[in-house]
């Protein structure tokens, strides 16, 4: 009886071992391309697919890039030994004009509250920061984004923005529990409302997947020009308005574009900022209104 | 003759090895680098490595396997689910292919193989990324294709010594 459902076995197996080892190569090809093709239609499983495998190489990735930075930073160190006289000095006059900034920015500090006092304005950024390392950094390929070791169990969510000491970073696409993805304001996808601050006139940051994205939605009257700074407007409701994005280049040629505050190399630490807006009228105030 | 469980162990896991590499290759290659030509070579590695093993012993890099690294390897960079695992399926599928081709001819035709697979590989890329989006870049492509074929070099050299050592001819 072994005898036979052994070869009733084989005799199974070894046509259908045939028949996959032939169509296999097909037929992972197909499944790639409706895995590309499910992937655009429905974005969230997609993300909620990858936030799982990141969370699962998370505490490689993390046990990895402490040796890889360290190297970094020795490199580093070595590459800039020959130039630290230069350095040294560019440090110097950099501080001095940053004294001079800080006295300044404290009297402007101490008469904007004076002046929000008087006009029993309320502040209108208000949240919760939550400090992040960057884990991962793949934007050499499709799509440029960043991993960072912090997710859901401390509070991150999608739409949650992204900045450091330089300006803004972009924001958090995918989280997963332990780990989360903050795309680039540099990705194809992202689009940031934005002022001119010089002018106060509203424009789109877009990006292109280039290091220095477009500035689209110009009024035909627009009077931007190159060194204008760009911030956040606040008026997409996803970013705090007033943070720093880029400063404009090129505003002459067809397409006005944006040099990031940010430089990517040296983006270590990120801040996720939980930006609750508060308006002028609170929202039950509003209701009650609404009601009459 | 049955053969003895470490002995079955022993080579199932040297086997394995050259996926695992592949796969700490992936990892490596989203790491942040202190240059941006190192992120360039370690973005690469994972596809020369396949294009490796799938030209000398395509036993230890099966399609499945190749699928599954490519999945991953999404997964990391925040690609379309799918996107890199066709990528590298196909350009592992077209080297297997030119292997019976191979049996007498010298290093030169299979550096020539190996570059064929780059460009078969980036024209891939770039016709996907065209429809998924608007911004193949021409320029990069071309830099990728000679950074495989450059890279496969010292990768061959190196792995060829792991290839006697570690496993045995199919």
């Amino acid at each position: 009886m072994r005898h036979q459902s052994g070869s009733v076995s084989q005799r199974f197996a070894r046509p259908i071992k045939q028949w996959s080892q032939r169509f296999a190569f097909l037929g992972l090809v197909a499944i790639a391309i409706a895995m590309i093709a499910l992937s655009e239609a429905n974005s969230t499983l997609a993300s909620r697919l990858r936030a799982q495998v990141v969370d699962a190489f998370t505490p490689v990735l993390g046990a990895v890039s402490q040796p890889v930075e360290t190297a970094a930073g020795w490199v580093n160190a070595v590459a800039s030994a020959s130039s630290l006289r230069d350095e040294n000095n560019k440090l110097r006059a950099e501080i001095e004009r940053l004294r001079t900034a800080r006295i300044e920015e404290a009297r402007l500090s101490a008469e904007n509250q004076s002046l929000r006092g008087l006009l029993g304005a309320k502040p209108h950024v208000k949240g919760r920061h939550i400090v992040a390392r960057v884990l991962a950094d793949p934007s050499r390929g499709f799509v440029r984004s960043m991993l960072i070791d912090t997710g859901r169990a401390n509070g991150v969510r999608r739409g949650l923005a992204v900045v450091n000491t330089d300006g803004l970073v972009g924001r958090i696409t995918e989280v997963g529990n332990s780990a989360a993805r903050a795309l680039l304001i540099t990705d194809i996808n992202s689009r940031i409302a934005v002022r001119i601050e010089r002018t106060r006139e509203r424009a789109i940051v877009a990006g292109d997947n280039s290091p220095s994205p477009k500035l689209i939605y110009l009024s035909n009257e627009t009077t931007v020009r190159n060194g204008d700074r760009i911030v956040t407007s606040g008026h997409d409701g996803v970013f705090p308005p007033g943070l720093p994005v880029g400063v404009v280049i090129a505003a002459g040629s067809e397409t006005v574009r944006v040099r990031p505050f940010v430089t990517w190399r040296r983006v270590d630490f990120v801040r996720i900022i939980d930006f609750k807006p508060t308006g002028l009228v609170p929202q039950s105030a509003a209701a009650r209104k609404g009601v009459r | 003759m049955t053969r003895p469980l470490t002995q079955i162990l022993d080579e199932s896991v040297r086997r394995f090895v050259p996926v695992f590499v592949v796969l700490v290759l992936v990892v490596v290659g989203i790491l942040r680098m202190p240059y941006a030509f190192i992120a360039d070579i370690t973005m690469m590695l994972p596809v020369v490595v396949i294009l490796f093993w799938s030209l000398r012993q395509p036993s230890v890099m099966p399609m499945v396997a190749v699928f599954l690294i490519g999945l991953v390897d999404d997964a990391l960079r925040g690609n379309p689910l799918g996107f890199n695992a066709l990528l590298l399926i196909l350009a592992a599928g077209f080297v297997r292919s030119q292997r019976r081709h191979l049996a007498e001819r010298g290093w030169s035709a299979q550096l020539g193989v190996i570059a064929s697979a780059a460009v078969f590989y980036e024209v891939c890329r770039w016709a996907l990324v065209g429809i998924l989006s608007t911004s193949p870049d021409f320029l990069d492509a071309i830099f990728r294709i000679t950074l495989v074929v450059a890279l496969f070099v010292p990768i061959s050299w190196l792995l060829s010594r792991v290839h006697r050592g570690l496993l045995k001819p199919a």
